[in-house]
């Protein structure tokens, strides 16, 4: 349990620091940034409890505001996510192996994990889209921003599991 | 309150979830302009929307007391508009003066009808000038469609007329083209209909002729419109008599204009002083 925590809170770190040093500032055509930093919610074990998971979503959102200068945004949108992990976690779990409380692609295979990250990041990247626009007055370029920013988000997040957990 | 203490462990994500996500609103709203002002303005909207259906409602309440604000401005608006016709008249009379002052020796003082019946038949007008504004007995009163009626009293700021519709007034009038002289009464009833007694034998009359003031009683000039021909009287008795559609609307008398005779007294001398020789 305390090397899960060590790991968790190094690889928040390590991602914290890539997201505000360098994916923050990448603006893809315009309009695409990744959101890699979800994949640390992604990576919290199930067995912590649905409170837990909340709160640390909140603290990891509210964190990357303060860095970010978008106070209250990106912690809204991670509560979301945070509250919905565990229920998606439950749906995506692989039946035959029900002990383990860690989500990745080794333990729920390729294509369950691919959806369960691709409904996180679309929620995330809905909640947050959505307050920083504040409307709906152009819903083309709202849509394609989700879009694209839960495509980069996704493709990161894959490859990211992929060698977190092959170096292991 | 176990059952409170279980409602919150059970859903204790949940209700953190809320506070939370309180925060972040409270966060979003405090330290983005943009997001506040897009919060503000869909708030003004929704706030703008009741207030306008609101309004819808309760604009109607206040029509009464709009209604008489305006009426009042209106009633404003035509004692205007026949003070500056009096002026105009006078302008006019003064600049061909030597000619109208010898045909046409009458003043003209306008009022306004304070008390009017019309159900009686000894009918009475109140007017709110008196002898201070220059009003005095046996002076006519018409009004902008035709003649009213005749002061028969006067006091310092008020007078009393006797109205057309009362059955002691005769009045000389004539059809007009025709020339034929009769006396114009009424004898109660329905107040837009008067009696034109004591017409020549001989003439025939159709409806609608318009029947004037003849001026020989000096207190109406002559031509004032007095009322069309209705039909002849239907009694046998009165062979020469016409039934009158008066011009004048009683119902609604608000403004009306005094005239008065400059020469009264001189042809009321005169009249004595006749009488006396016979």
């Amino acid at each position: 349990m305390t090397r899960t925590i060590y790991t968790i809170t190094s690889l928040f770190i390590i991602l914290f620091l890539f997201q505000i040093l360098i994916f923050n500032h990448i603006h893809l055509f315009g309009i695409g940034t990744p959101f890699l930093y979800i994949y640390c919610i992604l990576c919290l074990p199930n067995t912590i409890g649905k409170s837990a998971q909340v709160l640390i979503s909140f603290v990891i959102g509210f964190l990357l505001d303060l860095f970010s200068n978008s106070p209250g945004m990106n912690a809204s949108a991670t509560l979301c996510l945070g509250l919905l992990n565990p229920y998606l976690f439950r749906i995506f779990m692989p039946i035959y192996d029900s002990e383990s409380s860690e989500a990745s692609i080794q333990h729920f295979g390729f294509r369950s994990y691919f959806y369960y990250a691709g409904i996180s990041t679309i929620v995330h990247q809905t909640v947050l889209i959505l307050i920083e626009t504040g409307s709906f007055d152009h819903p083309l370029l709202t849509l394609s921003r989700i879009g694209l920013n839960s495509l980069l988000t996704l493709i990161l997040i894959l490859v990211t599991d992929s060698i977190y957990h092959s170096s292991k | 309150m176990d059952n409170l203490i279980n409602f919150i462990v059970k859903h204790g994500a949940w209700i953190l979830f809320i506070l939370l996500q309180t925060l972040c609103i409270v966060l979003i709203y405090n330290d983005n302009p943009y997001q506040r002002s897009v919060l503000l303005s869909s708030g003004n909207q929704m706030t703008g929307s009741i207030y306008k259906t609101a309004n819808l409602v309760t604009g109607y309440f206040y029509l009464r007391s709009e209604n008489k604000e305006i009426l009042q401005k209106n009633i404003e608006l035509e004692h205007e508009v026949f003070r500056l016709r009096e002026a105009l008249n006078k302008q006019v009379s003064s600049s061909i003066a030597y000619d109208t002052t010898v045909t046409a020796p009458y003043q003209t003082i306008f009022g306004e009808v304070i008390d009017n019946s019309v159900s009686k038949t000894h009918n009475y007008i109140l007017i709110n000038k008196g002898s201070k504004d220059g009003i005095k007995k046996e002076m006519g009163v018409i009004n902008q469609n035709g003649i009213v009626g005749i002061v028969s009293m006067v006091s310092e700021s008020y007078s009393i007329a006797i109205s057309l519709l009362n059955a002691k007034l005769h009045i000389s009038c004539k059809v007009k083209g025709d020339g034929s002289i009769g006396s114009l009464t009424w004898q109660g009833g329905d107040p837009s209909f008067a009696l034109l007694e004591e017409l020549p034998r001989h003439t025939r009359f159709s409806p609608g002729d318009t029947i004037i003031t003849s001026g020989f009683s000096a207190i109406f000039p002559e031509g004032i419109m007095v009322g069309t021909i209705d039909k002849p009287s239907t009694n046998k008795q009165d062979l020469n008599t016409l039934i009158i559609k008066l011009s004048t609307d009683f119902y609604r008398l608000k403004n009306v204009c005094v005239i008065g005779n400059e020469h009264i007294n001189e042809i009321r001398e005169l009249e004595k002083e006749a009488k006396k020789n016979d």
